[in-house]
């Protein structure tokens, strides 16, 4: 309650005493500028997807593009914008032999660290043919990306195997 | 940093946070019965130079505690025993249409300005003083553009008003599509059935009910759309937050100024405001004018299509209406001041049985022509908090952004929705302050979307999670529940993790979402699907590959370029007591000065009938902003200066743009239509209210309207006009 009653007397004070202009034609300093360092990298992706109806091998690469920015203002952990797609991650059914595509689109905001592992589900959808919701399977791509001091993304490797959120499906 | 306080943080601590948030509400009680301003604060030196509450113990939640040198929060909102997912979802509550004759007094192509005896209670209010019954500005400048072409037809008046029961709750759905609720029982103002009533004062809503409003609408059907102001008269009875003056904006109506709610234009309790929807496609002027083309075109009663002139490619379908209170947008939309609005077209038809090769039969239902809510969702997503009672709280100290610590869908807590093995759309709101979503299924699963802000997209999008959503971005998506079986459960997550208002801290994966180890109690599940049985009829429902494609814009000349970038440090030129704002905000134009917000300051006008491009830039790498800019969709042509940086979901229409850390957002936009003054500003609504706000107009040369524009000052007793208070040297 002591902080209390301070403060409205502060408030009462301060209403009664007449500062001089401080208003009208107030331009603040500038804010410093973030630096923003931007980088791409394509890796090469692999592994199955088990389980019915058909077990998939799948390879082929993912492309990243990094933004990571710096936060000078407020002297925050500097982030990374990551803008992930799949380049072409193909495989063929065990038992049917069926082209599947591996298919995701992504974009996250993440702190920038020097190693982040990235967990992706993905959708599988058949080379032909139409995309169904009730019947698109999924898989699980693990990526880790490792950053340098200046937020460049400079290495990356990858794996696919099943998704552990949805074992049935 | 921790947002909030854990719930095992030692009593005095919780004591202490506590007692400082009631020292800011005792501020703020001062500023709100006008014994300080909040320039006086900012003279005062309760505000830091950059516009943040001085950062002492005591004052501030986030100051280094007595008890221990890490920075907390506030404390946690008390659940009372409450878990989630025990509660069932509500629909929204539909809004009666009705005809214009039931409307009294008729309304008017110019504001009515009928005189009554006004409450000495408001502010500036002498006994006997007079003032209109309506609060839009008065005049031919203000008049509905279009009034007689599209004279409404529709009806629909609501109040905004103190939380009460509901009594007349109308889910557009039988129980069985409402989880079970009887919406015949009366309807209590409760974020959850054991949590307590939302006090009068604490909760101001549509009707002063709950469940949140929704509006139908249908193209070439205009809505007079009356809004009475039923909030207290005296300014100081507002439950700690909260402006009693209100403007509402249909978000993102192609209308007239008059009927935008142009942030200047806000009106007093006591009186309405008549909005004028005319509900038109963009372009009617100049396209398809004739009205021959089946896809430019609305339902009718009969199953068909009524053909409407305008540019079908232009069609709009998840909208929704909110407060936009001059430096209280904030404060009143978290109290409650919020809705959608649904509208159909011959594209979007809301019925998905009808196979005429334009309706694209998206998920909904069959029973009625057009409108049908059974499998077509309104989601309403918005974080809130609430006082050792139980009742709605809220900083309006924080000025990097208010986060809540309780999630509410349709705004009761976490709460289950009860589903059938079937395709399902659902209309997602981010209707928080500050908060932005990263949403997926907790199984990973997959959804189409299908809509960016109210627009279908060129192209359905396969994903399986969505991208960030920032304040006031609409997603439309599909979900297809037979990929599950009867009493399955499935949620809805959350992985945007946020340590402050500012941005998204971290978008989490889904095992980290899912792992409990979030600071952040708005992060992981927040929506319990439950599988409750087979459709009865077969799912006649689709979702084609392709949508509605983009306008083609090749032929029409780019007349001008603008740069508009968002940042921090904003200072302020001119001091108009009425228009004028400062706070740690801003906006530069076209490479001036940071300023801090002004509606009587024109900081573009486009020439009518012109298409520019706008590169809207991020100034700082420590904060998000979503920037939103009124009156008619864009088109996005590059992020950080390059169109292959547009992802697929972006690549249709839209109305409100994150920008990312130091990034960029180019956009192109028509001016054509109507007239009038508009906004551009962040929807993060504390940047917004502090003073991250500009004002631009349609520069129609003079005819009909004037150039520039007048400023509205609205007071009880009438509005007057002022000349602008500044025009940027690169405005016109």
């Amino acid at each position: 309650m002591k902080t209390r009653r301070s403060l409205l007397s502060t408030l009462i004070l301060l209403l009664l005493v007449a500062v001089g202009p401080v208003w009208g034609q107030t331009l603040a300093p500038a804010v410093p500028a973030p630096v923003v360092t931007k980088s791409t990298l394509v890796i090469v992706i692999q592994g199955t997807v088990n389980g019915p109806p058909e077990s998939v091998p799948f390879s082929g690469k993912v492309q990243i593009k990094a933004t990571a920015v710096t936060d000078p203002d407020f002297g925050g952990q500097p982030s990374v914008h990551l803008a992930i797609d799949f380049l072409d991650v193909q495989g063929l059914g065990a038992t049917t032999r069926t082209k599947f595509f591996a298919v995701e689109e992504d974009e996250l905001m993440r702190r920038l660290v020097a190693s982040d592992r990235i967990d992706l589900v993905f959708t599988i959808v058949p080379d032909k043919g139409t995309v169904e919701l009730a019947t698109v399977r999924t898989g699980l791509a693990s990526l880790t990306l490792t950053f340098d001091g200046a937020g460049n993304l400079t290495a990356g490797t990858g794996s696919i195997t099943n998704n552990p959120f949805a074992p049935n499906l | 940093m921790r947002v909030y306080l854990p719930g095992k943080a030692s009593k005095a601590r919780l004591r202490e946070a506590e007692n400082a948030r009631r020292n800011r509400a005792e501020i703020l009680k001062a500023w709100s019965t006008g014994k300080v301003s909040r320039r006086e604060l900012i003279k005062m030196g309760l505000f830091t130079a950059g516009g943040v509450l001085a950062y002492k113990n005591g004052l501030s939640p986030f100051a280094p505690s007595a008890y221990g040198a890490i920075p907390t929060g506030l404390p946690t909102s008390p659940l009372f025993g409450v878990n989630a997912f025990t509660q069932p979802m509500p629909r929204f509550d539909v809004l009666p249409r009705n005809p214009v004759a039931t409307l009294n007094p008729a309304p008017t192509a110019e504001a009515n300005t009928t005189q009554q005896l006004l409450n000495t209670a408001l502010e500036g209010v002498r006994p006997g003083d007079t003032g209109p019954i309506e609060g839009r500005p008065p005049g031919p400048i203000w008049a509905h553009q279009g009034f007689n072409v599209f004279a409404p037809v529709v009806a629909v008046a609501v109040t905004q008003e103190g939380a009460k029961v509901n009594n007349v709750y109308n889910p557009g759905v039988t129980s069985p599509f409402n989880s079970g609720i009887n919406a015949a029982a009366p309807f209590p103002p409760r974020f959850h059935p054991n949590l307590p009533d939302q006090n009068a004062l604490k909760l101001w809503t549509f009707n002063g009910t709950l469940p949140p409003k929704l509006l139908i609408g249908r193209y070439g059907e205009p809505i007079l759309f009356r809004h009475h102001n039923k909030l207290p008269f005296d300014v100081t009875q507002n439950g700690g937050f909260g402006r009693h003056t209100i403007s509402t904006h249909e978000h993102n109506g192609h209308h007239g100024a008059e009927n935008d709610g142009f942030t200047g234009a806000f009106f007093f309790p006591g009186q309405f405001y008549d909005y004028h929807y005319p509900i038109v496609l963009a372009g009617f002027r100049t396209i398809n004018t004739a009205a021959t083309d089946a896809r430019a075109g609305s339902p009718n009663d009969a199953g068909g299509i009524s053909k409407v002139a305008g540019d079908f490619h232009e069609t709009m379908s998840t909208h929704w209406f909110h407060d936009h209170m001059f430096s209280f947008t904030s404060q009143n939309v978290y109290k409650g001041n919020a809705g959608m609005f649904n509208i159909y077209s011959s594209l979007d038809r809301g019925n998905e049985g009808i196979n005429d090769g334009v309706n694209l039969r998206l998920p909904s239902g069959t029973a009625k022509s057009f409108a049908n809510l059974e499998y077509d969702v309104n989601l309403l997503l918005a974080d809130k908090a609430w006082d050792a009672n139980g009742q709605l709280a809220m900083d309006i100290f924080d000025f990097d952004g208010f986060l809540g610590d309780v999630m509410t869908v349709n705004l009761v807590y976490k709460p289950f929705f009860e589903v059938e093995r079937r395709k399902y759309r659902f209309r997602i709101l981010n209707a928080s302050v500050s908060r932005f979503f990263k949403i997926a299924l907790s199984d990973g699963g997959p959804v189409f979307q299908i809509a960016n802000d109210g627009n279908l997209l060129p192209n359905r999008v396969l994903l399986t999670e969505l991208d960030e959503q920032g304040i006031a971005e609409r997603y439309d998506i599909v979900i297809d529940f037979s990929r599950y079986s009867v009493n399955d459960k499935v949620w809805m997550v959350n992985l945007a993790e946020h340590s402050d208002g500012k941005r998204v801290a971290n978008d989490l994966t889904l095992a980290e979402g899912l792992s409990g180890q979030s600071a952040d109690p708005c992060v992981g599940k927040f929506l319990e699907f439950r599988v409750v049985r087979d459709p009865a009829t077969p799912d006649v429902s689709q979702v084609p590959v392709t949508l509605i494609p983009n306008p083609n814009l090749a032929h029409v000349p780019v007349a001008r370029q603008r740069i508009f970038e968002f940042g921090r440090g904003a200072g302020q030129t001119t001091n108009d007591p009425v228009s004028t704002f400062f706070g740690p905000w801003g906006i530069k134009t076209d490479n001036g000065d940071m300023l801090a917000a002004d509606f009587g300051r024109i900081s573009a006008a486009p020439r009518f009938g012109t298409r520019e491009i706008w590169t809207l830039k991020n100034g700082g790498g420590g904060w998000d902003h979503p920037i939103h800019i009124h009156f008619e969709e864009c088109q996005t042509l590059a992020r950080d200066g390059s169109a292959a940086n547009v992802p697929a979901w972006e690549l249709g229409r839209k109305d409100v743009w994150r920008l990312r850390p130091g990034g960029s957002v180019t956009i192109t936009m028509q001016f054509r239509d109507w007239g009038g003054m508009f906004m551009e500003h962040c929807h993060n609504t504390v940047h917004e209210d502090n003073a991250m706000l500009l004002r631009w107009e349609i520069d129609d040369g003079g005819a009909p309207f004037l150039r520039p524009l007048p400023t509205p000052i609205p007071t009880p007793q009438g509005v007057t006009f002022e000349p602008p208070t500044d025009i940027l040297p690169t405005a016109f």
